[in-house]
């Protein structure tokens, strides 16, 4: 054996030898690592089931990412583990106060469980971060709206209409919204200003119907309701 | 630094380096952060799709409350023939059938429900049919029941004495027209009804007694 090959030899060894060592190593210090990595890769495939172990292991060993808890989260959200997934999404605000994801998730599942006035609290610290955000004055116009608390709904869905002109959807929103409020005249221009764009809005057409009976126009909601239903009594 | 010191330096490098770089790896994207859908979404799916038989119901019971009767019977039969489950349905065309006038059709779907499914208003309704019907027994334990959880309602304490009195239960009738007239003293209709009953019961100076007090002095 020359010089030169017992060279290699020992080169390939120490090579072969810090491989080992550096894998034993990471699996000896890196264990948290490990965990969430493999959770998150699950997660990402979408097992979620099979990454909820994981990443709870590796939060539980150290890991102090927020992603691991938003993935923790969603993955109990994912499997329909909501409570699970609200004490995580509590927990991650409590580290990163304003985590946006979680805020806004964690509003949605307290809207979900009827929390109304708790997910006002989140999403009302989400537009305080985003005020231009639409998607978070919808749902806090939506949840004004469960508290009864009409005329900030009101605020909202007119801001929303203003800036999404094209959404019927928040147009009908702030129709009901004013008929809740008994603004019956408001109301019915804004129907009929719908029912102009959209003849073919059944829904539109029903809920003036709804509107214009609750206002003490039982015949005009009649023949709505019979246009609505493709007949003419 | 001797070769020994070398290669340990080297081999330290290694191993911190590769956990070092583990850890840094960067995670793939966020998820979105805000629902990119829900500003596109209707709030309540059920709302934004109403179906026909829905509106339909909704539509007879407001022809019903303008009392457009028949209008509001051909509605409710299109919704039962679509959703025959709707048990409400069925018991509210009952009761336009009853305000029309209808009251043979009407008892026949009352009597479909067992009792503990009807509500009092209907209840009545079903006695009052039963009372125009001349058949007071059934009339009778209608009423009772109601006012075992309503005894304030005089009006219908008033309409047991009418029918006990028809049946000639006069006794029981005359106690049920004392105790309402011991509740609401001034009511002539009350005591002149409960005078006939006297009559009928042959106790003639009492009925005289009562028809006088409701005559003008």
């Amino acid at each position: 054996m020359t010089v030169k090959t017992k060279q290699y030899l020992a080169f390939t060894v120490i090579m072969v030898l810090t491989m080992v060592l550096t894998t034993a190593a990471y699996r000896l210090t890196g264990r948290k690592w490990i965990l969430y990595r493999n959770g998150e890769s699950l997660f990402f495939a979408e097992q979620f089931s099979e990454a909820i172990p994981l990443l709870s292991q590796a939060i539980q060993s150290g890991v102090k990412r927020p992603e691991a808890a938003l993935y923790l989260a969603d993955a109990f959200m994912a499997t329909r583990k909501f409570e699970d997934a609200m004490s995580v999404y509590q927990a991650l605000i409590c580290q990163v106060p304003d985590h946006e994801a979680a805020l806004w998730r964690l509003s949605g599942l307290y809207e979900q469980f009827g929390q109304f006035q708790d997910a006002l609290t989140m999403a009302d610290r989400l537009l305080k971060k985003n005020p231009q955000d639409t998607s978070v004055m919808l749902r806090m116009a939506r949840l004004y709206q469960n508290i009864q608390s009409y005329a900030q709904a009101e605020n909202l869905y007119r801001t929303l209409v203003s800036r999404v002109p094209n959404f019927v959807h928040l147009q009908m929103e702030l129709a009901e919204t004013l008929t809740l409020q008994k603004k019956y005249t408001e109301a019915a221009l804004l129907y009929q200003d719908i029912l102009t764009n959209h003849p073919q809005d059944r829904s539109a057409r029903i809920q003036l119907a709804r509107m214009l009976f609750w206002s003490g126009r039982p015949d005009d909601a009649i023949s709505e309701y019979s246009m609505a239903l493709g007949e003419n009594l | 630094m001797n070769r020994k010191g070398y290669w340990i330096g080297f081999i330290l490098f290694i191993l911190m380096a590769s956990i070092l770089c583990a850890q840094d790896k960067p995670s793939p994207p966020l998820l979105n952060v805000m629902d990119p859908d829900y500003l596109n979404r209707p709030y309540d799916s059920e709302k934004a799709t109403i179906p026909d038989w829905q509106a339909r119901w909704e539509l007879a019971r407001i022809l019903s409350y303008v009392k457009k009767y028949q209008e509001s019977i051909v509605e409710y039969e299109r919704v039962l023939s679509e959703r025959p489950d709707l048990s409400e349905a069925r018991l509210e065309m009952a009761n336009v059938l009853n305000w029309m006038g209808s009251h043979e059709k009407a008892i026949r779907i009352y009597e479909e429900f067992p009792s503990d499914k009807l509500d009092d208003r209907t209840r009545i309704a079903m006695a009052d049919i039963y009372l125009e019907k001349k058949q007071y027994d059934k009339a009778i334990a209608l009423y009772q029941n109601y006012l075992d959880t309503h005894p304030q309602d005089h009006q219908i304490r008033a309409k047991l004495a009418d029918a006990l009195s028809w049946t000639g239960k006069y006794a029981e009738a005359i106690a049920i027209y004392k105790k309402i007239l011991t509740q609401v003293p001034n009511d002539i209709q009350i005591r002149r009804k409960y005078a006939f009953v006297l009559i009928w019961n042959n106790q003639h100076d009492s009925a005289i007694t009562e028809l006088r007090k409701t005559l003008d002095p």
